[in-house]
């Protein structure tokens, strides 16, 4: 990586170029000093999810937070009952009509079958290797493999067989949405899942809330998708993203994935 | 001319003589689980009789007084019935954007409200109680509401001596309405309700009655439910999600401010 000439325009006096030089020179990225393993573990056990205020130190939620800003390697991902699950690069911008008719079938099932739409990256496969954000994703992967993280989450969690971690990124525009599910991602050995709220500022009418399902449809708990918090969650409990609103002024911005046995 | 709520034919308005507290709610237990909600917010289902609630719902989902109400965080704004239906859908898009504008960064609203023809200002119901026929199931709705029953209820329930309704809105919020965050109100008014006829829905389509809590996260979620109140401080800062494009039907309800008497 080369310290201060990354893809974002980074002012080399700014409080951006202090972030990436300091990750940089960490040559990685950390938790937050700050946080109370203890007390999280004794919230998790609760309900078997938490919001983790604060996860990362500042500069790494910063510059992860910046990448997901700039970047402009997204891909659609649409579900709908009756089409079943499609995948579209989004580079291309779509026509006007595309976009409806995008839209229309990721509605016309909300509700009754598996349907959602929203935009995201796998870091893994990214697809433009020669781009330094993907110098950056590599070692993010690396932290969310490292002890540091996973013996986090497996502290917090009790989940104490969780190995590995895997990790996309996910952009929710106005008029995305994520259905009522449960992950699967990483089958049987799928054992919780993350997500890392990286937009700077967000607003609780904008949408793009983490709900979690109660009894008969009810909402047991939400998350609202705060800056550099991170959710925390048992991957059998059904959840949900709330639609992002038409008056949301910027998207919503967040890494998340499995922790996989 | 006052404009009134058509009952349907599907049910005899002059059936429903009153409304009735469920009679397994005790307002002691409920006010001990509002106090343990920080004295914030209680969700009561099944609160009344359940063919009076019914009642209600058919006749202000027959009813076309329904005008619109917009508020853009500085004013509020509407059309009547009259100008609403003869509203072009360019009008209509204008007023959607101004509510939309101002939500991107402050308090907006934007929903159907029945609409009395001499509405003057400020708690339309107010007046139009005791201006319509006796039979209407909404005029002996409101009176339940203003009469000793509900009011010795609401007064246990909240802690204090008595109680005062001030004012009444009867709501519908279609595909793209909401309310924004807000923990304003008139400074006479220290609590409030929200009563939801919602035969049928699910998360997925909005509309939610959510609390914020100290820290700017979500307390409590409400979806709206049919013959379901809640009681608020209006301390409390609340909003109802946006509905989105694809809810199948309206979330209706009626919501009042009390005095604490």
């Amino acid at each position: 990586m080369d310290e201060g000439s990354d893809d974002t325009a980074v002012q080399s006096d700014g409080p951006l170029h202090r972030a990436f030089s300091s990750c940089y020179h960490r040559r990685t990225f950390d938790l937050d000093s700050s946080l109370n393993v203890d007390e999280l573990k004794g919230a998790f056990a609760v309900r078997g999810r938490i919001l983790v205020l604060r996860v990362l130190e500042p500069d790494s939620a910063l510059v992860l937070s910046e990448l997901l800003a700039a970047e402009s390697n997204w891909g659609l991902s649409l579900a709908a009952g009756f089409i079943g699950r499609r995948f579209m690069h989004t580079g291309r911008s779509q026509s006007a009509l595309q976009l409806r008719e995008i839209f229309e079938a990721a509605y016309s099932d909300c509700g009754r079958s598996f349907s959602h739409l929203y935009e995201t990256i796998s870091l893994a496969t990214y697809g433009n290797p020669g781009a330094r954000a993907a110098a950056w994703y590599a070692k993010f992967l690396e932290f969310i493999n490292s002890e540091t993280f996973l013996g986090f989450v497996r502290t917090v969690s009790g989940l104490s067989d969780i190995r590995s971690a895997t990790a996309v990124a996910c952009r929710y525009s106005s008029g995305h949405f994520y259905a009522s599910h449960v992950d699967r991602n990483g089958g049987k050995g799928h054992r919780a899942s993350f997500v890392f709220n990286l937009t700077q500022f967000w607003e609780p009418q904008w949408g793009g809330v983490l709900q979690f399902k109660g009894i008969k449809g009810d909402v047991a708990e939400a998350y609202l998708p705060r800056f550099n918090s991170l959710s925390l969650f048992v991957a059998s409990q059904p959840h949900a993203v709330s639609l992002v609103s038409p008056y949301a002024p910027h998207p919503r911005l967040s890494i998340g994935g499995a922790l996989v046995a | 001319m006052l404009s009134t709520p058509q009952p349907s034919a599907e049910v005899s308005p002059r059936s429903i003589r009153r409304f009735r507290i469920r009679g397994t709610i005790d307002a002691a237990s409920t006010r001990s689980a509002f106090e343990a909600n920080t004295g914030a917010f209680i969700g009561i289902p099944h609160f009344v009789n359940g063919e009076a609630a019914r009642a209600l719902y058919r006749e202000l989902r027959a009813c076309d007084a329904w005008g619109l109400r917009i508020c853009d965080g500085e004013r509020m704004m509407g059309l009547s019935p009259e100008a609403y239906g003869r509203a072009s859908a360019k009008e209509r898009a204008a007023f959607t954007a101004r509510a939309y504008a101002a939500a991107q960064s402050g308090f907006a609203f934007m929903r159907e409200e029945l609409w009395p023809a001499n509405e003057r200002a400020v708690g339309p119901l107010t007046r139009y109680v005791g201006e319509t026929a006796e039979a209407h199931t909404l005029t002996t709705f409101l009176s339940f509401l203003r009469g000793a029953v509900f009011s010795t209820f609401v007064s246990a329930v909240f802690g204090v001596r008595s109680v005062m309704l001030l004012r009444l809105t009867v709501e519908c919020y279609r595909p793209g309405h909401f309310f924004a965050f807000t923990k304003g109100a008139p400074p006479d008014a220290r609590f409030g309700f929200c009563f939801d006829l919602t035969p049928t829905w699910i998360s997925e389509w909005g509309g939610l009655l959510e609390f914020c809590n100290s820290c700017g996260g979500l307390a409590q979620t409400y979806v709206p439910r049919f013959n379901w109140i809640t009681l608020y401080a209006l301390s409390e800062p609340r909003g109802i999600s946006l509905v989105a494009p694809f809810a199948r039907g309206a979330r209706y309800s009626v919501v009042g401010q009390l005095a604490d008497g």
